[in-house]
């Protein structure tokens, strides 16, 4: 024979128990993420919920009816059948103090855990959050109340208004014949309708005012006119519903958003690195890790036979990708450099472009950001119009107006998107750039191509000039440009004093502005401060590049 | 680096030794400074500091850094001016390592940091140096803990070894000059780690 009360509780215990068992509730590693914070309110609910509930059955005391089995089919006078056939039944009966009942710290186990799975079922930052402002939230600040009336206008007998006084004077006495400055002046803007609470206006009067101003705007979602609009953006929406979802996906997975491709004739400093090789090809070493601290010293040794393509990449990644000059300009996933693609790369991608990109596999990313591209566009428009049927049925959303704009202004040209670069080094070659335009899938592309002599020892400046001009066209780099204490001159220091306070020069001498700065002192090359002038010349650059570049 | 390396570049010194900044140059100078920083009387090392803080607020007193670093060096190598031969040679030093390891302040505890300092604490003179202290003795244990370690007591020409070592390492890699570096380093280890602090109060 068991108490109702211990039936009632025993069932609730189990219901709550499967739920949180399904729910994950029971694994100490996942309670574990649980802000402290949070665990106090949830426990402290659970605790106080648990107590409230068991003092609610407390002066009852022990189960006034009891449920029990039985299989005779005669029942005593104070007992019912409750559940089961007419052999095998349950029957409900007056609890004489026979019945089995649960202790009041079992009862109160079972009401707290119950309020505990509650609360981490419901309870979690924000909603602590949106508790702790509920009393900010529910009391009327000054914000709420419309401002007091204040007189603006302007008063020529106003004694702060400079001169006034003495014309207002002389206009008494008929010297002058108009205040001119000093006339009263109507004030030209009218004030705008205020809607919120007045100051003596009571709080009833005030919320049937915002009731009916909320029945005045829900009458244009009732409308037949909103409905249509409504179908036919869903009809326009449901059309690529494979856009939307797509773009998601592209979103979730991180996908490239740009697309910037630098064929050169230097050879892959990784043909012959199988430890680079093989984790490039299992894919544990991103990009971003071989970019996080590149030194700004010119570490590379020129004994090394790929010198000027381990600097032309350092370059590279230095002007773009380097977090160390913040923020950085583009995102190294989204580059690629087609190394070996011999010395008349240039000439073959202005002749022959598609042909280049399919063998270099360049061809696939473009096509894909294309794609993208595409469908941005049209989910953009569906957006536009969206907004501007709503806007003619005077659906008022905040923020339409601002949206809006954003949104027409957000298109981003495939020009900017899409990089094509062509950099050749030889000896014997001279500075020269060159911009050639190229279709590609319909798609009026340009390629900025550079051809540069073989980069000498220590800091190739020219070269961080030239690359600096094909990334970004409009890049030059001058001592006008630089808002840095910088000497143009030769570093000259003082001979047999102050040695070191002495280098303190170098930190105004920008071999940037000057390459012969140092002369040729080699000396001075190693302990020269170049992250101090790197970080202005990279700073100028990034500014100049994202003017001309951009992500989607 | 061991002391084959330091004779190594005795060698290729010998031949670029004009230039001044030379690997042995370099190695030579700051040997014989934190040589010159141990054997100074430590009341000179407060007078000197002392000194270069009144400067840096009075006449030193600059935006431009050159401005400033050439004023604390011409004004602070008076000090030396009453004493002769190879003395005044290492109180030149010992100015010349205070004079830089002042002017790498601004680099440890730039403007920004400083403001933000005032504003956080009640005794900001105090916060200051703590900060600075705190700032010099990380450089120095990162040094201490690089691999650049390994030197006995005393041993100057392998400390200023490692130190030219270790501080072109972290000029490329840390974004700190090589000569603030070398001076921090100097005056941290020459002192014992007792480097005197800003002495405002003093005042």
């Amino acid at each position: 024979m068991l108490g109702t009360r211990t039936v009632f509780t025993t069932g609730v215990g189990v219901v709550v128990g499967i739920f949180a068992a399904y729910r994950g509730h029971f694994d100490l590693s996942r309670l574990s993420h649980i802000d402290a914070g949070v665990m106090f309110w949830i426990g402290a609910f659970a605790v106080l919920a648990a107590t409230f509930a068991l003092q609610l059955i407390q002066p009852i005391g022990r189960s006034k009816f009891a449920l029990s089995y039985s299989s005779s089919s005669r029942l005593s006078p104070d007992e019912t059948h409750f559940l089961g056939s007419t052999r095998h039944h349950i029957v409900l009966g007056i609890n004489r103090g026979e019945a089995f009942d649960y202790s009041p710290r079992i009862h109160w186990m079972v009401f707290f855990v119950t309020a505990f799975v509650m609360g981490v079922e419901t309870l979690d930052q924000q909603a602590i959050a949106l508790l702790r402002e509920f009393p900010g939230a529910a009391a009327f600040s000054d914000s709420e109340f419309c401002p007091p009336d204040l007189d603006l206008t302007l008063d020529a007998s106003n004694s702060t208004m400079p001169g006034c006084a003495l014309v207002q004077r002389a206009f008494e006495l008929g010297w002058v014949k108009d205040l001119g400055r000093c006339a009263p002046q109507q004030s030209t803007k009218e004030a705008a309708a205020c809607d919120r609470r007045q100051y003596d206006e009571p709080l009833l009067h005030y919320n049937w005012r915002r009731f009916q101003a909320m029945l005045r705007s829900a009458k244009a979602y009732w409308g037949e006119a909103y409905f249509r609009t409504a179908w036919d953006v869903f009809k326009e929406k449901s059309e690529v519903l494979d856009d939307f979802y797509t773009l998601q996906q592209d979103v979730i997975a991180s996908e490239p958003r740009a697309s910037h491709h630098i064929w050169t004739n230097l050879p892959n400093p990784y043909a012959n690195d199988l430890r680079t090789r093989f984790t490039r090809y299992v894919g544990v070493q991103r990009c971003e890790d071989n970019f996080r601290n590149i030194s700004g010293q010119p570490n590379i040794p020129t004994s090394n036979p790929y010198y000027a393509s381990l600097y032309f990449e350092k370059i590279i990644a230095q002007l773009l990708f380097d977090p160390q000059y913040v923020p950085a300009a583009a995102n190294c996933r989204e580059w690629k450099i087609h190394w070996d693609a011999g010395a008349d790369i240039c000439a073959r991608l202005s002749q022959a472009p598609m042909a280049v990109l399919e063998q270099s596999g360049a061809l696939e990313s473009i096509q894909r950001l294309m794609a993208r591209h595409q469908r941005e566009k049209r989910i953009r428009n569906i957006r536009i119009h969206e907004i501007s049927a709503m806007s003619a049925l005077h659906v008022d959303e905040p923020d339409y107006a601002q949206r809006k704009a954003h949104l027409l202004t957000d298109e981003k040209p495939l020009n900017e998107l899409i990089g094509l670069h062509c950099y050749v080094e030889a000896a014997g070659m001279s500075r020269v750039h060159a911009e050639a335009e190229v279709v590609v899938e319909e798609h009026a592309l340009s390629i900025h191509t550079l051809q540069m002599p073989i980069m000498s020892q220590g800091i190739p400046v020219d070269h961080f000039h030239a690359i600096g001009v094909m990334l970004a066209p409009k890049f030059s780099y001058t001592h006008f440009s630089d808002s840095s204490e910088v000497v143009v001159g030769r570093f000259s220091p003082t001979k047999g004093v102050n040695y070191l306070a002495e280098l303190e020069k170098l930190e105004a001498t920008n071999i940037f502005l000057n390459r012969r700065a140092l002369g040729d002192n080699k000396d001075l090359f190693e302990i020269y401060p170049y992250h101090i002038h790197l970080r202005n010349f990279v700073s100028l650059f990034r500014r100049k590049y994202t003017e001309h570049r951009s992500r989607l | 680096m061991n002391y084959a390396h330091v004779l190594l570049l005795m060698l290729q010194g010998a031949s670029s030794a004009s230039t001044g900044y030379s690997p042995l140059g370099r190695v030579q100078y700051v040997a014989s400074a934190m040589a010159a920083i141990v054997e100074a009387d430590p009341e000179f090392i407060i007078s000197v500091r002392s000194y270069l803080d009144l400067l840096e607020r009075s006449s030193c007193r600059s935006a431009r850094a050159s401005l400033r670093s050439r004023c604390f060096s011409v004004a602070a190598s008076r000090r030396c001016r009453a004493l002769k031969g190879s003395a005044r040679a290492a109180c030149g030093q010992v100015v010349d390592v205070m004079v830089t390891a002042k002017l790498a302040e601004h680099e440890f505890i730039p403007q920004r940091k400083r403001y933000k300092l005032m504003m956080q604490s009640n005794n900001y003179r105090e916060a200051f140096r703590a900060r600075l202290r705190q700032i010099m003795g990380r450089l120095t244990t990162a040094f201490a803990l690089s691999s650049y370690r390994g030197c006995g007591n005393k041993e100057w020409t392998c400390f200023a070894t490692h130190i030219d070592s270790y501080c072109i390492e972290r000029a490329g890699s840390h974004h700190l000059s090589w000569h603030y570096c070398a001076a921090t380093l100097a005056m941290f280890i020459g002192t014992g780690a007792d480097v005197p602090g800003p002495t405002w109060e003093e005042e």
